[in-house]
């Protein structure tokens, strides 16, 4: 395999695992949502970057991440709308506070 | 098939059983009653056309109806089924005429009772048990519906539950029974374990070890013989019978049986359940009759409970506790004339059976009348009552051609049962059983007398208002009892043996002179001694010979202190010594390890509910934990 | 064109929805309440695909839309969850409160969810894959939130969070298969798994192991179903039962296309994986259901267990696995319902959510009182109602591929479920219930659909035909395949 290849798909990687280090360890929502996009574009670079060096001549990856980025939007979305919610209810949008739900 | 499945005979009164006990009896129980009644008249006539169909068919038994129930092995297969031959089909006779007599009896008797609905479908339940058993084409299905009866009987004995005395009777009946029937089961696996190993070259290999066209198969039976355990399993097995049909020292749940109502004791404890013993001996005749020991053993047995149990009637003071101890006596005979009987000197069998059959409607008709009295005097004691020939003449007519019946005098039935039964005893060589049997037949006649006399002769001992004098009962109460006296009269002139015959058929020899003689003088002798000591008012005879006796005739009263001595054993050594520790075991280790198991099925519960802390973050965690737990179990796969 | 009119009778029911909803239309007196329009729309849309029955199997867009026989069964269980989610909605919404519910959007919303499970079924490579994945599940956190309290909000959020995580881990793992052919059909990565090459053996084993979390978060599998207790509690009642029952459907749609459609080879590899999360995620599910004391909770934890056992059924490639699924999933989902029915209705009116609350039930309503005890014996299996019936067929069909052990467990874990589910009888039936407490009214549409429902619960199990039909489809399927 491309040694280049090699050094994106590490590189993607990193920030995946960078972005799961995010998520644990943000209390705004908002660093949340960084987080998850973090991860998302992740795996999106996985795709190009083995578009660009294996299969350059198919579009199918540039198809699949344009539709990644797309939803990780209206995700985004729709995040914020909930926190919308809470701030509507006067609560903080703190991660660790959000604990009502358990056991 | 006569005109319907043979199978009906058994459904008409389970049909009748599930529909008055869930749906009729909870609205109407007079309704019940009558549904019921209906039933078991139609199956009585059923029988009747069976019977008759049969015995001109000529056919020597046929498996009318069967289907494959359980299958244990190949060459082991459970079928439940109806199997008509001579014996099945004379018991289905017997079996819906009283039961049918007794429904029509109860329609008065048990008309004011509050559970008459509960009471007309136990009978039901005990008819469908009864005829059950009585049809049934193997073992199996024999002891399957043999419990059935036994249950029926409990509930039926115990049928006025609120009464201590009554409860305690049922269990009593039903431990007693149970226990025995440990016995039966052993036998019956010892005898299909035997039958399994047997060569079946020449014998279709239709039938499976538990089917009685099996097992009384000649060839089969000498296989079986060979093995030197079937004296061992015929004994077990007659363990069983002797439970179910209350011979010594299995007797004593009997007497007890009486707390049932009297139509009860008129169908169960007279005519039909208690037969069941004599009838599962007949049933397994020529196995039988190659195991010797096991016919002696039944011989004396038979011959021991009933000279036993005459001897205690004569002492007692309640009606039906005399009833219940001739009933025993009367199955004593019956198990000893199949106990001397054998293929050179068969009549035994015959006799037996007779005997059975003529049984069952005197001493129904006895029953039936003691109920009729009971109902009329509102007591049970003997020496309360006195004088009813007055007031119930046609209970008093159709109890005296009982009390003549028993008594064994000519021209009714018993004369000739008993007699048969003395001719087999005689001619088969059993002269210790010849002459304790005509000691009975003389005891019998006695107490009999003794209870007839007291009755209905002489004045009225009864401590109710001299102005209301005791009443004759309804005529739906006093039409069995005629009818069941015409059957008494005539039963005893049927060419019975032309139809019940072991070995080989006799033709229908004329009376052993010596047995009718000397079994006529014993019933004069006893009936005579009755009628001297209590017929008049005066019983100062009767005191000077009860203190005369003395101890001896208090432990005779007390029915030989049997049944302290059994409670005794019950309670000092089984309860104490062996069910109190299984108790404890079972409470303390089984129980507990239940609930040791729910109690940590709990904590891990809640240990793991635990696991949802309420933060995000922790989900991710666990989140990342099943991934890396994925990773490494595929890992360690694929490598 | 017809065969995806499933589909597309769906969209059009919601944007007719839509634009009646504009028109401020539904506020009016004589109009009809948004769940009649819902209810035909889905209504046609199962006709549709029960027409499709003959022409199967179809193929649309180049080979990314296809409709085989026994998607044909997938769509139609996930049509039925949405259409008895629909009956219930009248029990919650008024039309009075128009504004304030926002009930058409709610149908709408739900609609489309409905589309994109729909869509789901259907498709043959990742991109429509994610994409319905996506469509199916983002309206869904909507849809949790719908009830804009504190609670509801968290619990999105929380769904969110981590179904986000999961996509992640999806998209991830998608891109390490497409190094394989650079293709992303199924068909095309499915062959290149076949014959690994020796050095590509790790990106295997990556991709594997980033996909199966993904998988688990839509199965709800243990450890990735810890969303699954809070949304379950957080949504509306009629919002749980659709969770429990088409985001299941979803879910075992999901695995059916990952772990038989592309992943085929690997399977044999994966049993120990599998079997482990399967016995996992049936054991927590059950043993923490008996600690619950909130109803919804607890039907969270019930339908975790369901996955466990359901996961039971794609431990080999075979048509009886894939069929016994299926059929428990539509017995699943008519017991489901019938039992969320009773439990909307009751939390409805009494504003309880504790099981505690039910006590008496059977007193002052006995008829719920009795469909729901229906349900939780069908879903303890208890001859002879259905769920007796699916539950003997999954076990059966993966014992005689040889999981004994597992199987054992399985039931043992029935057993144990049994006690729960008896604690909630227990209480409607022993139990006496408060003072004046009223009985349960239903409005007419969710008792026709509650009345469908126990049928469902009682019937289904023993129309053998049916059972038949969907191992003919699994069948056909199967054929198509060169194992």
């Amino acid at each position: 395999m491309n040694s280049h290849l090699l050094e994106w798909l590490i590189m993607s990687l990193f920030i995946f695992c960078v972005g799961i280090y995010g998520l644990l360890t943000r209390k705004s929502g908002v660093g949340l949502l960084i987080s998850l996009e973090l991860m998302i574009n992740a795996g999106a670079l996985n795709f190009i970057s083995i578009h660009r060096f294996l299969y350059p001549a198919q579009v199918d990856a540039q198809v699949f991440v344009l539709f990644v980025i797309a939803i990780a939007a209206a995700e985004v979305l729709l995040a914020l709308a909930l926190f919308m919610l809470l701030i509507k209810k006067q609560q903080p949008v703190d991660i660790t506070q959000l604990n009502h739900l358990k056991h | 098939m006569v005109l319907l499945p043979t199978w009906m005979i058994l459904a008409i009164p389970l049909l009748s059983f599930i529909i008055n006990g869930l749906f009729v009896r909870r609205f109407s129980g007079h309704l019940a009653a009558k549904i019921g009644t209906i039933a078991i008249g139609f199956n009585f006539l059923f029988s009747l056309a069976l019977a008759y169909y049969f015995f001109q068919s000529g056919e020597l038994s046929t498996l009318e109806w069967h289907t494959e129930w359980l299958r244990f092995q190949s060459n082991l297969i459970i079928h439940i089924g109806v199997m008509i031959d001579p014996l099945s089909a004379m018991m289905l006779v017997v079996v819906n005429t009283i039961s049918f007599f007794v429904h029509i009896y109860s329609l008065g008797y048990m008309h004011d009772d509050e559970g008459v609905g509960r009471f007309f479908s136990y009978l039901s339940l005990f008819t469908f048990s009864m005829l059950g058993l009585v049809v049934a084409p193997n073992l199996f299905q024999m002891y399957v519906f043999w419990e059935l009866v036994g249950v029926s009987s409990f509930l039926l004995i115990g049928f006025y539950y609120t009464k201590p005395s009554a409860v305690s009777a049922a269990k009593k009946a039903f431990i007693v029974t149970r226990f025995a029937d440990l016995g039966f089961l052993i036998g019956i696996l010892l005898l299909g374990y035997l039958g399994l190993s047997v060569n079946q070259g020449q014998i279709s290999s239709v039938y499976s070890p538990l089917d009685f066209l099996f097992l009384n198969n000649p060839d089969v039976g000498l296989q079986l013989a060979s093995s030197g355990l079937l004296t061992t399993g015929l004994l077990l097995i007659f363990i069983g019978a002797a439970g179910k049909s209350a011979l010594f020292p299995l007797h004593i749940w009997l007497p007890d049986a009486m707390e049932g109502p009297t139509p009860v004791s008129a169908l169960i404890h007279a005519a039909t359940m208690v037969v069941a013993g004599v009838y599962l001996v007949a049933r397994l005749f020529p196995l039988f009759n190659l195991a010797p020991v096991a016919l002696e053993v039944v011989s004396w047995v038979g011959l021991f409970t009933s000279l036993f149990a005459a001897v205690i009637a004569c002492t007692q003071d309640d009606i039906k506790r005399v009833l219940a101890f001739s009933t025993l006596s009367q199955i004593g005979y019956m198990i000893f004339a199949l106990g001397v009987a054998s293929d050179l000197y068969p009549l035994g069998y015959t006799a037996s059976l007779f005997h059975l059959f003529t049984h069952a409607f005197f001493k129904a008709l006895l029953f039936l009348g003691a109920g009729s009295i009971i109902h009329a005097v509102h007591t049970n004691d003997v020496w309360q009552m006195g004088g009813l020939k007055k007031y119930m003449p046609i209970t008093h007519i159709t109890f005296l051609v009982a009390v003549l019946s028993i008594s064994g005098i000519f021209p009714f039935s018993g004369f000739f049962s008993k007699d048969e039964i003395l001719t087999a005893a005689l001619e088969s060589g059993h002269m210790t059983h010849y002459l304790v049997g005509l000691f009975v037949a003389l005891l019998t006649s006695f107490y009999m007398g003794r209870i007839y006399f007291l009755t209905f002769w002489g004045q009225s001992r009864s401590h109710e208002n001299a102005s209301h004098h005791p009443h004759e009962s309804t005529w739906v109460m006093t039409l069995p009892l005629v009818l069941l006296a015409i059957l008494a009269l005539s039963s005893g002139w049927l060419p019975f043996a032309n139809y019940l015959w072991f070995a080989h058929k006799h033709d229908h020899h004329s009376l052993n002179m010596t047995v009718a003689f000397s079994g006529t003088l014993a019933a004069i002798i006893g009936l005579s001694s009755a009628w001297f000591l209590y017929s008049k008012n005066n019983f100062s005879k009767v005191q000077k010979i009860q203190t005369g006796m003395g101890q001896a005739y208090q432990i005779i009263k007390a029915k030989f202190y049997f049944d302290e001595l059994y409670l005794f054993v019950t309670h000092k050594i089984v309860f104490n010594k062996i069910a109190g520790p299984i108790a404890w075991f079972d409470k303390k280790v089984v129980d507990g390890g239940v609930d040791l198991t729910g109690e940590m099925s709990q904590t891990f519960g809640q240990k793991l509910t635990l696991i949802q802390t309420g933060q995000v973050q922790n989900y991710i965690i666990w989140f990342i934990v099943g991934f890396i737990t994925v990773l490494t179990l595929y890992y360690n796969t694929v490598l | 064109m017809s065969s995806l009119l499933p589909e597309f009778l769906l969209i059009l029911t919601a944007f007719f929805i839509l634009i009646i909803d504009l028109f401020d239309a539904f506020n009016s007196e004589s109009s009809l309440s948004p769940e009649f329009y819902a209810l035909s729309g889905i209504g046609f849309s199962i006709i549709s695909l029960f027409a499709l029955w003959g022409y199967a199997p179809t193929t649309y867009f180049g080979g990314q839309f296809v409709v085989e026989e026994i998607d044909i069964f997938f769509k139609g269980a996930i049509l039925v969850a949405g259409f008895f989610t629909v009956t219930l909605l009248p029990a919650i919404f008024n039309l009075k409160n128009l504004v304030k519910n926002h009930y058409p959007e709610f149908i709408v919303t739900l609609l489309f969810t409905l589309s994109g499970m729909l869509f789901l079924a259907s498709s043959r490579d990742l991109v429509t894959l994610y994409v319905s994945l996506e469509m199916a599940t983002l309206p869904l956190f909507a849809l949790t939130a719908w009830e804009k309290s504190k609670f509801s909000a968290e619990g999105a959020i929380k769904y969110l969070i981590l179904g986000a995580v999961g996509s992640s881990f999806l998209i991830f793992g998608f891109g390490i298969l497409y190094a394989f052919t650079g293709s992303l059909s199924f068909e095309s990565i499915r062959v290149a798994l076949a014959q690994p090459h020796q050095d590509t053996l790790n990106l295997v084993l990556l991709a594997v192991a980033f996909i199966i979390p993904g998988l688990g978060f839509k199965l709800t599998l243990f450890p990735f179903h810890t969303w699954a207790p809070d949304a379950y509690q957080a949504s509306p009642t009629p919002v749980t039962a659709f969770l429990s029952t088409a985001s299941k459907v979803t879910g075992l749609v999901l695995a059916t296309h990952l772990l038989l459609r592309i992943f085929s080879f690997q399977l044999k590899d994966l049993q120990p994986v599998m079997v482990v999360l399967s016995v996992a995620t049936m054991t927590l599910g059950n043993f923490v259901a008996m600690k619950q004391e909130n109803i919804k909770r607890f039907m969270a934890y019930s339908s975790i267990s369901q996955a466990g056992y359901l996961l039971l059924g794609f431990l080999t490639l075979s048509p009886e696995g894939i069929a016994s699924v299926l059929f428990y999933s539509y017995i699943y989902i008519f017991t489901n319902m019938a039992a969320f029915a009773v439990i909307t209705l009751h939390i409805e009116q009494t504003q309880k959510q504790n099981i505690l609350s039910l006590k008496g039930l059977s007193k002052t309503s006995p008829g719920y009182a009795a469909v729901l005890m229906l349900a939780l014996f069908s879903l303890a299996g208890i001859p002879p109602l259905s769920g007796f019936v699916g539950k003997f067929f999954l076990f059966s069909i993966a014992a005689k591929q040889g999981y004994h052990i597992v199987v054992a467990i399985a039931a043992i874990n029935s057993t144990v479920s049994l006690y729960y589910y008896l604690k909630i009888i227990k209480q409607m039936y022993i139990n006496s219930p408060d003072e004046d407490t009223p009985s349960l009214k239903a409005p007419l549409v969710t008792k026709a659909g509650l009345i469908l429902a126990t049928m469902g619960t009682v019937f289904i199990g023993l129309i053998a035909p049916f059972y038949d039909q969907i191992l003919w489809a699994s069948e056909q399927w199967f054929k198509l395949w060169i194992k």
